[in-house]
């Protein structure tokens, strides 16, 4: 595996030194161009390019990943902590039992500007993540009227074609696509206006996947979401409004509990956020938001138990002072309260939490940033199963400090604190039928970063540490399906809470854009340092090698070719079937595009390969596996700066 | 070995690619060839043993780049099963590519390229599930075609191209065009927008 990954980071770095950008202890940043060269035409395909972040996904259509080498779900129990999306600053609603519905996001891949990717745990604003988040930040229309349509679809190779009526036929008919979305907008001085629509489909015949649901014919997945967003520029600030109302329905995998379900998830989000600012040094900020996610039976054969509704309603207010010397502090207040509708049941917690940020840069070389956050959480499920509101800080230090002109040292250590009530993991444990735990989890992460700038290129090192208390993992044997009054429920599966460190280090380098040539490569490591059979046992489902690398050379105006490659060590899943649990094998992962831009970048045309190698390209034990497969992709647009 | 001998064949007009680069070639953009032509496809290898080839037709358009000449290719041809258990379908071919042009003779023009696209089936089948009576699968092949002017703007062309479908089975076709080409010289405004 090293030979292998030494070998792609020699090829990447062989081409006249052209590298570029990645991760490694430290918020990465995916810009727009990346995505393009990627060839990503959904958002949940974003989190492939999150470096150190471990995909686990089954069908290969919604985001599941362990952002921080923790065990994923599924080896995970129902109910462990999850990352967090936000859009624009908006927090948004994605996760149902660890799967991530980012294609009904109120935005569309196209109007993705950047993306901002922090692993462990992080305070950001009125939230708090104890496993990192992905902040997406959307970019502006030109002034006037604007619109955009593209379309992209795919296809695996190796189906059985004409051959389907011999016997040489084979099970794999995957339909990637078609991806599409249209959005028109308006944009003036003061105020912008955009109303989109996207959707996606796949298709799925792979035959670990039908071995399961058996012969019910193709996995059809859908996703619709249109979408609104409105910007308004005033009161010395910005404000923000999103809103969608998106649907998926098809036979979507649940890690937690091994199986498909049909189902029909239907996501409600209307949030907004917004900036006011009497003078340079004094501003406030504040934030709005309602979600539903809704989650329903289709008709199907398969056993349906997930079914139920959860609201969410947040709101946050800060104040800014930048009038105290080379110090910044920002103080603010939010509230969650988080809802679950099942059945005749109805749940509700509340948590609120106080934070203060202060940011101070004394000299240009050096920097520090300190966020404290006290939180109050009431959970659902009071004293009689042994929870009470509990009460605990989490926080967030960043210090920078340059060696030398071209050398910076940066040390961040932060803590978040998984209180019972906070956020939605109640509602995973309560509809999975998993005990609240009495113990507050929290996860803690401290980490070293030191990057050089040598000439064009910037090399990043970093080494880190992770501990999570009261980490819950399932215990063998795996959960079950069970017949109670002529209704098929899943057996509470045992969970015991377990205590784990994590050590890492990685290294990025990174091209600065020449505006030919652009690229990174990075490798990530993580071992477990210290923890319990059990959770030794689970985290071997997270991957401990990760290496990613990307190249766009652009050898004429408006052409861009770009490369990929992939390096994951295999993962063991100790759950599932198979001679003492199940193996992953590892990922070696080739990707190439070939893009062309016409009449002034309005038109684009591309051409992306995928699995160039043909290699077993599997997430998961009971995932799709993907072979080489293509994707062509048109785009129309006018009005933007570029498309 | 058998990789060795299709990257031979895709690897044929790269290699000759000097000779090529030399022909006389029209200005970037300026003009575009639309070819229609019959079009004849003969499976090859495994796929022979079970389907016969159809007669179709096609629709090329080419344009000169600064380097080479870009294609997009239309076809639709049918196959035929050799017994009633291979049910028929339709092939609709959708493929861009990149060639280079031969030195001009008089009226006769070359050239050769690769191209790659999707091999669209429609199956005549109404049994199986409607979401699988369609497959489209990845189709990489290589060209060379020659023309010859008859008057003005008119051509008579022929084109022999040599196919790879990644299907489960890989699947081979040797496919024979004939038709009528007219060189249509494109306003600025369109040479703007493809530009």
């Amino acid at each position: 595996m090293m030979r292998q990954m030494l070998a792609v980071t020699l090829l990447l770095m062989g081409g006249a030194a052209q590298l570029a950008k990645a991760q490694v202890a430290g918020p990465l940043v995916i810009h727009r161009r990346e995505i393009q060269a990627a060839g990503w035409g959904r958002v949940s395909e974003l989190v492939q390019g999150a470096a150190g972040w471990q995909s686990s996904d089954v069908e290969g259509f919604d985001a599941t990943a362990s952002a921080d080498g923790l065990p994923p779900a599924g080896e995970s129990a129902p109910g462990a902590a999850e990352w967090i999306v936000l859009v624009d600053g908006q927090r948004v609603p994605t996760n149902l039992f660890g799967v991530h519905q980012l294609d009904l996001l109120p935005i569309s891949i196209q109007q993705v500007d950047s993306v901002v990717v922090t692993s462990g745990p992080t305070v950001i604003g009125g939230s708090a993540s104890s496993r990192g988040a992905i902040q997406i930040f959307t970019r502006a229309a030109a002034r006037g009227f604007s619109g955009e349509v593209t379309y992209e679809h795919g296809d695996e190779t190796g189906d059985p074609g004409p051959f389907r009526y011999t016997a040489r036929s084979s099970l794999n008919v995957e339909k990637i696509g078609p991806f599409g979305h249209a959005q028109v907008g308006w944009s003036s001085r003061r105020w912008d206006v955009t109303f989109g629509l996207h959707g996606s489909s796949l298709n799925t015949t792979d035959s670990i996947i039908a071995s399961r649901v058996g012969g019910r014919g193709p996995v059809d997945i859908d996703a619709l979401s249109p979408t609104a967003q409105l910007r308004v520029r005033a009161l010395g600030g910005q404000h923000e409004l999103l809103a969608t109302r998106g649907e998926e329905r098809g036979d979507l995998f649940l890690s937690n509990e091994q199986r498909e379900q049909s189902i029909r998830s239907t996501d409600t989000y209307v949030g907004a956020r917004g900036t006011i600012a009497d003078s340079a040094r004094t501003s406030a900020a504040y934030g709005l938001a309602t979600s539903t996610q809704r989650v329903t039976e289709l008709p199907s054969g398969l056993p349906f138990t997930m079914g139920h509704q959860r609201r969410m309603l947040h709101a946050e207010a800060s104040v800014t002072r930048r009038d105290l010397g080379p110090l910044s502090i920002t103080g603010g207040l939010a509230g969650d309260h988080w809802q679950l509708e099942r059945g005749d049941t109805s749940l509700s917690a509340t948590s609120e939490r106080g934070f203060v940020n202060l940011t101070t840069q004394p000299r240009a070389d050096r920097g520090a940033a300190l966020t404290l956050a006290l939180v109050h959480a009431k959970p659902a499920i009071l004293p009689q199963v042994g929870t009470a509101p509990t009460t605990a800080l989490d926080g967030d230090l960043e210090l920078r400090q340059a060696l030398r002109p071209m050398t910076q040292l940066s040390l961040s250590l932060s803590r978040v604190h998984e209180l019972s009530g906070d956020g939605d993991s109640w509602i995973d444990r309560e509809v999975a039928g998993i005990a609240e735990p009495t113990e507050g989890a929290s996860t803690s992460r401290a980490a070293l970063r030191l990057s050089q700038r040598v000439r064009w290129l910037d090399i990043t090192l970093g080494a880190q540490v992770t501990r999570a208390n009261d980490w819950p993992v399932l215990d063998p044997p795996p959960p079950v399906l069970i017949v109670v009054d002529s209704q098929t429920v899943l057996l509470n599966p045992d969970v015991s809470l377990e205590t784990v460190t994590l050590g890492g280090f990685g290294a990025r380098l990174a091209t600065a854009d020449s505006g030919r040539v652009r690229g990174y490569v990075e490798f990530d490591h993580s071992a477990v340092m210290s923890g319990g059979v059990d959770i030794r046992a689970a985290e071997r489902a997270a991957a401990s090698d990760q290496l990613r690398g990307q190249i766009a050379y652009v050898p004429f105006t408006d052409v861009q070719l770009g490369l990929g490659a992939s390096l994951v060590s295999s993962t063991h899943w100790v759950l599932f079937p198979g001679f003492d649990g199940a193996l992953v094998p590892a990922k070696r992962r080739l990707d190439a595009s070939v893009e062309k831009w016409f009449w002034h970048r309005r038109l684009r045309a591309a051409y992306l390969l995928e699995n160039l190698l043909n290699q077993p390209d599997r997430d998961h034990p009971y995932g799709a596996q993907w072979n080489l497969r293509f994707h062509i992709a048109v785009g129309a647009q006018f009005g933007f700066s570029a498309l | 070995m058998t990789k060795l001998r299709y990257t031979l064949k895709l690897a044929v007009p790269l290699l000759l690619a000097p000779a090529f680069a030399r022909a006389q070639r029209p200005a970037p953009y300026s003009l575009v060839d639309i070819t229609a032509s019959a079009d004849r496809s003969a499976p090859r290898g495994a796929f022979g043993g079970y389907y016969t080839g159809g007669s179709g037709y096609a629709l090329d358009l080419a344009m000169p780049l600064p380097v080479g000449v870009v294609t997009l290719t239309a076809a639709h041809v049918p196959y035929h099963g050799m017994l009633e258990a291979y049910r028929d379908f339709t092939a609709t071919e959708a493929l861009f590519g990149w060639g280079l042009a031969l030195p001009k003779r008089g009226r006769l023009s070359a050239r050769a390229g690769v191209r790659a696209g999707e091999f669209m089936m429609a199956f005549d089948d109404t049994v199986i599930t409607p979401g699988l009576r369609n497959e489209k699968e990845l189709m990489l092949g290589a060209t060379a075609e020659a023309a010859l002017r008859i008057a003005g703007p008119w051509s008579i062309a022929a084109q022999a191209s040599w196919d790879h479908v990644h299907l489960h089975v890989p699947t081979h076709l040797l496919s024979l065009q004939g038709g009528l080409r007219y060189t249509l010289g494109l306003p600025d405004w369109i040479q703007e927008i493809v530009r």
